[in-house]
């Protein structure tokens, strides 16, 4: 055994050093096959010479060539790097038997099995068969113009042009982005093949298009004036896509057909076109049987518009689209609609949905409607919901989002929640009136409001999303029953126009409110106009008028440093912050009292105030007034307070503070005689117009009689020059006024309300009053302050506290000023 | 013949005589296994899939966080030690961290992560967390673009070694300035020749290893692109190749070679010669693989196996030899 071991060793001596170890177990010369072996496995010599395995792998009977595995071997990114093409998604079918039908040409051979593997398109002694024609993918032959697909699938064919998709050269260009997706890069941007669109290996969508079909993004990347928006993201004209139906539902007698939609249900190209396989009419439509194009089948709720105006076949058969098409020529539809063009010529100018309406009703067009372009419409591009303007006692519109039962539009003129009002809020073009049924529209051609193609009949259409100012029906403004004659600007009576159309004009109303009347000329601004339609002389409520010596309109409360929740106006009558004070701004004309206190019947209308269409009640508690005049609403439960002191008293309009609450016991909002202040009371004659005021009850048997000085008056004789107390609610203010108008003035006279403020019992409680009666001192008795840096100073020195003190007392005073003084009102 | 060459040559005798050596042993005590084949057995610990797409090679790191790199989802996958999921970078696209079908992974002792961005053709530079630090072109030359398919980063030499598969060449780029500084290889059948280059690894003295798909080998340059050796040859005897593909050192330096068709790997000595094909402990016979392609061993002596048709990656402890 020894023996044995060393004359191997010294035969393996005189091998030479380069040769390997594993060398000698090969046979023969396996690198003299290699090149073919590289690919044909089973030619390695060790299989097909020797006939066995190895210690590494088993022997190799059958051939693999063509494997996947042996395809892979190489693209699997060591040589080329076809991963993704190989084995992601879908791609052309291997180790399948093909279809049952189809016919597999020789030249492609299956495997042993009669299934399609690698080998039977490709083969690495392939001629050159690249998309190109210079490169090669080891094709059995040229795939030329998809020749080589044609051989399997000649259903795919389309020699006749309206049965599939056109291949071949064609007008528009494949853009090259999409050409560097295909299989078919570098070709002729011009030609179809299936390359275009379809990818052997390495797609990721259904039949192995290189782009999902299902979201239409197939298509539009050729068909790109198909698609649904402008290069500058603005709607096109056409048929939606990739939106699942909202208002039409896709029937099964279209799918059974072979129509597609979207993962989701959307409608997509091929939910009307099928591109591939027989079909019925032009344009690779799927249905083309049915009059009317496939419009109808899916919109069936719009099929009532056979039956209306709207069928131009009916009432302008001669009329063209903007693509000169008739309806004869182009179906109902067209006249309006075209899938991929815009059947109407826009004007550009407003909102969408209102340029298609007004494309026929405009002035001069076939179905001009002068309401429509005479004065003005409803507003567009708005929201209908409450709490547009959560501060204000106002709101415009008062719907629920989930509960308004007209549809809003998104800009694309799809229905949404979140939409917009457009023409079609209220109007449905399709259809005369609700209870028209598909199809059994009804022939009545008169001209009612219910044949104007709403939504809802008038005036619930309104109430839809104004429900809030139907109050309106129970107060004094309907005018159904307050004013039956009188007419709109339409020359409709209140009974014809409905509830809201004696005031409003959803078309052919004035700009300011859509309002219905002709507004007279008057200095006050727009809104004001607004009412004197009507309160003035000769018109509907001649006896509600309002003269001048009323609450100033037209100033800014803010610039009063005054704030409020009451709607304020701009000079154009719209909502302002910062606006002017407007009629509108107190009363609102829908309701008799304030919303939270509900509805009264019209026959139980009386004097009360807030009766009187006011936004918020003004008795007992003043709240209109305290809105804006905030420190003035300290009176309240003061000795001022007629509540307390003076229930019975009445104002010069005869009412009390119960019917006109606290404020009308010395102030009338409307139609005083006194201009200063609106004084509410008779003014006895006194030194002063601002004392006047105070004496109207602070006289002898009045209703502040028990507060009736002795002395009240300063010497007038001379001027006062104001200086550092003037700024009212300031601690040195102190005013001064003109003895001829009670006018606060910089130089003037010394009067009551120089010292007084007669909204405020303690001067330096700034709040409302207290109701306990107390005697008043220095610090209270509505007096503005107890500060020693007052006006009195400037004049009498340190004398000035003793003349301040004793200033009401006829002896005390004298004895200080040497002066005797009486006054008896 | 330079300073390399004859040192080499000098270790080739040597270990000539200890395989002749070797083989006598057998001879002498078993005869009759003459046909035999020597197993390394790796027991398998755990598979991470991580929902890969044709994954193709895969690292660990100094901290010991698994990387792969997930091919055709464009994605750098990274996993726990245990092989739970830990995150991912990289999405489609051709910005930083967007990937066109990446293939090699290496990370430098920096814990830098370089991936070869194939379809990009250029290599990207991570932090260990992914965030981008900077990404090195491979521009085109005779009308091909560049095609980098792995590299490997020695942070001592200041160097990068990046495969340019298509062009059959080893470039070599200064690691900080990314600048290209030389160029190895060519198309050939021959010593320091390529035919489809694929993946690389390095050992501790700088040596090279590429795989050499089309030529059937391993080929190991020096540092400076001199041939040292080839390991295996075409054939499907064992120390033999039909797609080499995958290539990893051990801490004793044996090389690992997986074969993508054959499904197998094989343990070669330091100077090329066969050692063993790792074996299924359980079955005591070869150990399968589907499709393997990237290997790594980490410090553990965990060898990683990328299969990449089967969108897993093995992960094996190294056991003895039988």
């Amino acid at each position: 055994m020894v023996l044995v071991a060393v004359l191997v060793m010294i035969l393996f001596l005189l091998l030479p050093l380069n040769t390997a170890w594993a060398e000698m177990t090969v046979p023969k010369n396996p690198k003299s096959a290699k090149a073919c072996a590289l690919c044909h496995y089973r030619w390695i010599d060790t299989f097909f010479i020797e006939g066995r395995g190895t210690d590494l792998v088993p022997y190799q009977s059958e051939k693999v060539v063509a494997t996947p595995e042996m395809c892979a071997s190489c693209h699997d990114g060591s040589v080329m790097d076809s991963r993704a093409k190989m084995s992601v998604g879908r791609g052309h079918k291997t180790n399948v038997a093909p279809p049952e039908g189809m016919k597999i040409p020789e030249i492609f051979p299956l495997d042993e099995n009669g299934k399609v593997q690698c080998a039977t398109c490709h083969t690495a002694h392939g001629v050159p068969s690249g998309p190109n024609e210079e490169t090669t993918i080891f094709m059995r032959i040229s795939n030329k113009d998809s020749a080589m697909c044609r051989m399997c699938h000649p259903s795919m064919d389309t020699t006749a042009p309206d049965h599939s998709h056109p291949m071949g050269i064609v007008k528009s260009k494949t853009p090259e982005a999409f050409l560097r997706l295909s299989a078919a890069a570098g070709k002729d941007p011009n030609k179809i093949t299936c390359e275009i669109c379809h990818a052997a290996h390495g797609s990721t969508a259904d039949a192995f298009l290189i782009k999902s079909s299902r979201n239409a993004e197939l298509c539009l990347a050729c068909h790109v004036d198909k698609g649904k928006l402008t290069a500058e993201g603005l709607k096109k004209p056409g048929h939606v896509i990739n939106a699942r139906p909202v208002t039409a539902t896709i029937p099964a007698t279209l799918m059974e057909k072979g129509a597609r939609t979207g993962k989701a249900g959307e409608v997509i190209c091929l939910t009307c076109h099928k591109v591939h396989g027989k079909q019925s009419g032009q344009k690779l439509l799927i249905m083309t049987e049915v009059k009317d194009g496939l419009c109808l089948i899916c919109h069936t709720n719009k099929q009532s518009v056979a039956e209306s105006g709207h069928n131009l076949a009916k009432s302008a058969p001669q009329t063209k689209n903007a693509q000169g098409q008739t309806v004869a020529e182009a179906g109902v539809c067209s006249a309006c609609h075209l899938p991929h063009k815009s059947a109407l010529t826009l004007s550009g100018a407003g909102e969408p949905a209102a340029q298609a309406c007004l494309s026929c009703h405009a002035k001069g067009r076939v179905a001009a409607k002068p309401k429509l372009f005479n004065n003005a419409s409803h507003p567009l591009g708005v929201t209908p919901f409450a709490n547009q303007a959560p501060d204000r006692l106002i709101v415009s519109a008062q719907a629920q989002k989930g509960n308004l039962e007209l549809p809003l539009f998104d800009p694309n003129g799809v229905p949404s929640d979140n939409g917009k009002m457009t023409c079609a809020t209220c109007h449905d073009p399709h259809r005369r009136q609700k209870s028209d049924a598909p199809k059994t529209g009804t022939q009545n051609n008169s001209k009612s409001p219910g044949d104007l193609f709403l939504r809802l009949p008038s005036p619930k259409i309104c109430e839809a999303c104004h429900m809030d100012k139907f109050a309106v029906a129970d107060s004094t403004h309907n005018l159904i029953k307050t004013a039956p004659q009188e007419l709109n600007l339409l020359d409709q009576t209140p009974a014809t126009a409905g509830i809201c159309g004696g005031c409003h004009l959803v078309h052919g109303g004035n700009a300011q409110y859509l309002w219905a009347k002709t507004m007279p000329k008057a200095d006050d601004p727009l809104q004001s106009a607004l009412c004197f339609s009507c309160h003035r002389e000769k018109g509907a409520a001649p006896e509600k008028l309002i003269h001048k010596t009323s609450h100033p309109i037209n100033i800014s409360p803010a610039q009063l440093g005054m704030k409020s929740r009451l709607p304020l106006f701009d000079a154009k009558g719209r909502l302002a912050e910062g606006g002017q004070v407007v009629c509108y701004t107190c009363h609102d004309p829908h309701r008799r009292r304030p919303k939270d206190e509900g509805k009264t019947s019209i026959q139980t209308e009386t004097a009360e105030p807030s009766g009187k269409f006011l936004r918020l009640d003004n008795s007992p508690s003043a709240q209109l007034c305290a809105d804006c005049h905030t420190h003035q609403a300290r009176v309240l439960s003061t000795d001022h307070d007629l509540n307390l002191t003076g229930p019975a008293v009445q104002n010069l309009s005869g009412r009390t503070v119960k019917d006109s609450g606290p404020c009308s016991a010395c102030h009338l909002v409307h139609n005083s005689k006194n201009p200063l202040l609106l004084w509410a009371r008779e003014i006895p004659t006194a030194y002063s117009p601002q004392e006047g005021l105070c004496r109207s009850c602070h006289l002898k048997n009045g209703p502040g009689g028990a507060k009736l000085p002795q002395i009240a008056t300063h010497p007038s004789d001379m001027l006062f020059r104001n200086i550092g107390h003037t700024q009212e609610g300031t601690p040195a203010y102190f005013p001064l006024f003109d003895s001829g108008t009670g006018r606060a003035l910089a130089n003037g006279e010394i009067s009551c309300a120089s010292c007084h403020n007669a909204h405020q019992w303690t001067n330096d409680v700034n709040a409302r009053g207290s109701i306990a009666p107390v005697e008043g001192d220095a610090s209270t008795s509505f007096l503005r302050t107890t500060s020693t840096n007052m006006i009195c100073m400037d004049c009498h020195g340190t004398e000035a506290l003793s003349r301040y003190l004793y200033f009401h007392d006829l002896e005390k005073r004298a004895l200080i000023t040497g002066h005797t003084e009486s006054f008896e009102p | 013949m330079d300073r390399m060459r004859s040192k080499k040559y000098t270790a080739n005798i040597k270990g000539r005589l200890r395989s002749t050596l070797f083989v006598l042993l057998l001879l002498h005590f078993n005869v009759t296994s003459a046909g035999a084949i020597n197993f390394l057995f790796a027991k398998h610990l755990f598979d991470i899939t991580g929902q890969f797409n044709n994954p193709s090679e895969v690292a660990v790191s100094a901290s010991d966080f698994i990387y792969v790199v997930d091919g055709v989802n464009n994605a750098i996958k990274i996993f726990k030690y245990n092989g739970e999921f830990h995150g991912s970078f990289g999405r489609e696209g051709t910005g930083a961290s967007e990937f066109n079908q990446p293939l090699g992974i290496d990370i430098d002792t920096e814990g830098k992560i370089y991936i070869a961005d194939s379809g990009n053709h250029r290599v990207q530079i991570f932090s260990p967390k992914g965030e981008f630090i900077n990404e090195c072109k491979i521009t085109p030359a005779g009308g091909r673009a560049g095609d980098p398919t792995d590299m490997v980063a020695d942070s001592s030499a200041k160097r990068l070694y990046v495969v340019n598969n298509d062009h059959h060449q080893i470039l070599v780029f200064d690691l900080l300035s990314l600048r290209l500084v030389d160029t190895f290889g060519k198309p050939g059948t021959g010593n320091r020749e390529f035919r489809y280059p694929f993946l690389i690894t390095q050992d501790k003295e700088g040596l090279l290893y590429i795989s050499d798909v089309i030529n059937t080998r391993v080929q190991v340059l020096n540092s400076k692109g001199l041939f040292v050796e080839n390991i295996g040859d075409w054939g499907v005897e064992k120390g033999q190749f039909f797609r080499p593909k995958g290539v990893a050192l051990d801490k004793s330096g044996r090389v690992f070679v997986s074969d993508s068709y054959m499904g197998v790997i094989q343990v070669f000595g330091h100077n090329g010669e066969f050692l063993a094909a790792i074996g299924d402990p359980d079955t005591k016979k070869i150990k399968r693989f589907k499709s393997p392609v990237g290997l790594w061993i980490d410090r553990q002596n965990r060898l990683y196996v990328v299969e990449m048709f089967a969108n897993r990656v093995g992960v094996y402890s190294i056991g003895g030899k039988e």
